[in-house]
């Protein structure tokens, strides 16, 4: 016997013994259906004795009344009507039967009464009475019947209660099986949701890791898909943006509209190039790619969108240098044809001066010759300043000349030479350019402004590139200017200037006491296309380039700090041991 | 404008009540006069009587165009007096009440009498079981005799004067009995309680084989008869004996008849003289004061 099996005989047998319980008590109802039949019949002969009696009686009063006809048709009324009779007979003594009904079918188990009737004087008559108990064995045996049909009705009953039950449980088992396939199925289904889940995770994470904007754009011209770069460019979240219009969430792109269409209706990429948006005051560029979905079943296009405002802006920037190289470089040419006309102009105003004076022996001659007094042209030339003009006139060309030289060294491009230059030579030198400056929306004045000078004695010369030192210097030193002006202080604006030597580094200090910056300012200060300058004056880069030049090209340390309502200061150090 | 089924209904009804009219009115004529009464005598119960001379009423009905009913007398006296002081119609009587009537009443014009088994004649006999000894009248000196109803023709009156002339008086007789009914008297010498008795031959001879044999036979005499009332219309009488003859001749009339009586077969003629020799039997009874 199988497992199988074993437990199906042991889930069975509960009804088994049932089953057998029904079929012994069925046997005894049997048993006692037998001792019923028993008792019955000893009943129905007792009241088949009171029959003859009561026929008797009625045969007896008819022959009394010597109404013989009558006889016959009482024993036949009496005959058809009591079904379990099945034979009556009246004979007379001699032997006449006078009346007699009898059954046509044969007695099943007849009884047999008989009688004698008396009658006045003539004799007896005896009287039969056979009975038929079939009634009995009939009712009996209906009863067994019906015993039987129940009990065939409840094994019927019972069996079907087994087989239910038992099927019942197959159906559990099947269900229970079917159950487990499905649980199987759903956990498969549950991975593969969990996988699409991840998948879905992971090209959200791809696209959110694209700086780029993505936008997806279904046909009709609306979001599908709006990456993070997207979130963070509109302030919209993704639940926000979805289903919306893309024209109506990127205004600045309404021109974009058509582009939209043409790449979904041709399938090629379009690309927009240097759209312009304004934020927050500022000049931004993007650069618009709109990819068109090829793939089967999908329409819409993808918006890729990137801010190209700092490649653009390198690239003015780039212009501009390449301007400004331009410029220098004209500088540089016109310098050296300024040059020339100064010197002239020096030595010119050098020999009048030189002309003019008598103590020189020459002067001395030609005076007597043109009999001249030296010392009373002297005299009218004072009184009348001319003397004083001429000064003027040698103290300008020097300057122009001391300018122009300025010019000269701080445009040509060093070879970036390490050179131990002075560090004072350099403030020095970019004082005088600043307070020289050109600068053709001149918004402030130099002069004004006071200039305190701290130099260490101690530092010696500093290994730079002092072209590029310089550069930084008046980058300083112009934005402090700038600063300070317009500020409306109650003191006086004031540079501080400072040097020193402090382990191992060249330490250039650059203060003023103008309205300082505030620590987001701060933060941003050496940012490339920062500034607090209004728009035009100035491009912001200033401090990134002079932070560039100091902590790459010269591995020094540029910092800042700043006291809002007080001051700015930026502190240069410059390793003084650096290998050139 | 009345639908064509409206129209037709009223047709019908008026072809109906015309129709009706005209039944009435034939009725009428055949039942102007008042109903003729056919009177029968109590020898059974009076919803079987009715049950089978009610067709025959109707049958005599038709054939004289007037109505027929049919009156069961209270008893035997009634009966006869019924007929005899004309207050019904026509009757139905035994021999023995139609001489008695005669007797006491005058003639009446017989129609008809009874035809039994093709024969207007009827006996009786004077049985004993088939194993007794006793083989003539004379021989049942000091037996046992039963006899049937003491009004009856075949089953008493006849018998008893038929042993009177063998010279057997009743007080010679052990012991006689008036059982009631022919079967009654055919049982009781059957069951041995008498030695002899007296039935209408047909009673004897459906208990023959029960082991019954006759003696002695009764002499034959006319059968019941149908008379009228002596002043009923002579046209009717004729009418009415016509009719009772040709009973026999169509299968309704054979109904009829075994409705009444499962043996009759017809109805034939009969005279007052057909009755004479009851009369003489009865004479002497009476002479006797048997009656």
């Amino acid at each position: 016997m199988t497992k199988a099996t074993a437990m199906r005989v042991k889930r069975f047998s509960p009804w088994a013994g049932l089953g057998v319980l029904v079929v012994l008590l069925f046997i005894g109802a049997l048993g006692l259906l037998e001792l019923q039949l028993e008792r019955m019949l000893e009943d129905y002969d007792e009241h088949a004795q009171d029959d003859i009696e009561l026929i008797g009686f009625l045969v007896h009063d008819a022959l009394q009344q010597q109404d013989y006809d009558r006889i016959d048709s009482l024993l036949k009324e009496w005959g058809k009507r009591r079904m379990h009779t099945h034979g009556i007979r009246l004979t007379t003594a001699n032997g006449f039967v006078l009346g007699e009904f009898r059954r046509q079918e044969p007695a099943r188990d007849a009884l047999y009464l008989s009688k004698k009737i008396p009658y006045s004087y003539k004799g007896l008559a005896t009287l039969e009475l056979i009975k038929d108990r079939r009634t009995v064995h009939a009712g009996l045996e209906r009863l067994r019947l019906e015993l039987i049909l129940g009990a065939l009705v409840i094994g019927l009953v019972l069996w079907r209660l087994v087989t239910l039950s038992m099927w019942q449980r197959e159906k559990a088992e099947a269900l229970r099986v079917q159950t487990e396939k499905l649980d199987r199925a759903n956990a498969r289904l549950q991975d593969v949701a969990d996988e699409i889940y991840h998948m879905r995770s992971y090209l959200k994470n791809i696209l959110d890791s694209m700086p780029s904007i993505l936008v997806g754009v279904n046909d009709m011209g609306c979001v599908t898909q709006w990456n993070v770069s997207a979130e963070k460019a509109t302030n919209m979240t993704a639940d926000e943006a979805m289903g919306r219009h893309f024209v109506d969430l990127f205004p600045w792109a309404k021109s974009l509209a058509g582009g939209l269409l043409e790449a979904m209706r041709t399938g090629r990429p379009v690309h927009a190039e240097r759209m312009v948006t304004r934020e927050d005051d500022e000049l931004r560029y993007s650069d618009v790619m709109i990819y068109p979905l090829v793939a089967s079943g999908t329409h819409g296009v993808v918006v890729r969108v990137d801010d190209i405002t700092e490649r653009v802006q390198i690239e003015q920037m780039m212009v501009q240098t390449e301007k400004m190289m331009t410029v220098g470089g004209l500088a540089a040419g016109m310098a050296h044809e300024i040059n020339n006309p100064l010197s002239g102009v020096l030595q010119s105003c050098q020999n009048i001066l030189r002309r003019l004076s008598p103590e020189l022996e020459a002067n001395q001659a030609v005076a007597r010759s043109l009999d001249l007094d030296l010392r009373r042209m002297g005299r009218f030339l004072e009184e009348r300043g001319i003397l004083g003009f001429l000064a003027a006139i040698r103290d300008a060309a020097e300057r122009a000349s001391r300018i122009v030289a300025d010019m000269l060294s701080f445009s040509r491009r060093g070879t970036r030479e390490f050179e131990p230059v002075s560090a004072v030579d350099m403030l020095e030198g970019v004082v005088r350019l600043a307070s020289s400056d050109y600068d053709l929306k001149k918004k402030y004045d130099f002069k004004r402004i006071d200039i305190v000078r701290e130099y260490d004695q101690n530092l010696g010369p500093v290994p730079c590139d002092h072209t590029e030192i310089e550069q930084v210097l008046l980058n300083l030193i112009k934005n402090a200017a700038q600063a300070m002006f317009g500020y409306g202080a109650q003191r006086p604006a004031r540079i501080v200037l400072r040097t020193a030597k402090v382990d191992g580094f060249a330490r250039i200090e650059v203060e003023d006491n103008g309205p300082g910056m505030e620590e987001k300012t701060l933060q941003r200060v050496f940012e490339p296309f920062f500034t607090t300058k209004p728009p035009g004056v100035g491009t912001g880069l200033g401090l990134s380039v002079s932070y560039f030049i100091v902590a790459e090209q010269h591995k020094g340390t540029f910092s800042v700090n700043s006291t809002p309502g007080q001051g700015t200061c930026f502190v240069i150090r410059l390793p003084l041991n650096i290998i050139p | 404008m009345d639908s064509p089924t409206r129209t037709w209904g009223l047709h019908r009804v008026s072809v109906l009540g015309a129709v009706a009219l005209l039944v009435l009115a034939w009725m009428q004529e055949v039942y102007a006069d008042a109903p003729l009464i056919l009177a029968v005598h109590p020898y059974q119960k009076y919803s079987t009587l009715m049950r089978k001379y009610t067709p025959l009423a109707g049958y005599l009905s038709e054939a004289l165009r007037r109505e027929v009913v049919v009156r069961i007398g209270r008893d035997y006296q009634d009966h006869v007096a019924y007929i005899g002081k004309n207050r019904v119609d026509i009757a139905i009587m035994g021999p023995v009440s139609y001489v008695t009537t005669v007797a006491q009443y005058g003639a009446k014009p017989i129609l008809a009498r009874f035809e039994i088994n093709g024969r207007p004649l009827f006996q009786g006999a004077i049985i004993v079981r088939q194993d007794s000894t006793l083989g003539n009248l004379s021989a049942l000196r000091g037996k046992r005799f039963a006899f049937g109803d003491r009004a009856s023709t075949m089953s008493h009156l006849v018998p008893r004067f038929m042993l009177s002339e063998a010279g057997v008086d009743v007080y010679d007789l052990a012991d006689y009995q008036f059982l009631g009914s022919h079967d009654n008297v055919a049982l009781a010498v059957l069951a041995g309680d008498f030695d002899a008795g007296a039935v209408k031959e047909e009673v004897f001879y459906n208990y023959q084989e029960r082991g019954l044999k006759a003696i002695a036979f009764t002499p034959a005499l006319s059968e019941h008869l149908f008379v009228a009332r002596s002043d009923l219309d002579p046209e009717d009488i004729q009418t009415l004996r016509d009719a009772l003859y040709s009973l026999g001749d169509s299968e309704r009339g054979r109904a009829i008849m075994r409705g009444i009586k499962k043996t009759m077969t017809g109805m034939a003629p009969a005279k007052d003289a057909d009755y004479d020799n009851l009369r003489g039997i009865l004479r002497t009874l009476d002479d006797q004061g048997v009656r």
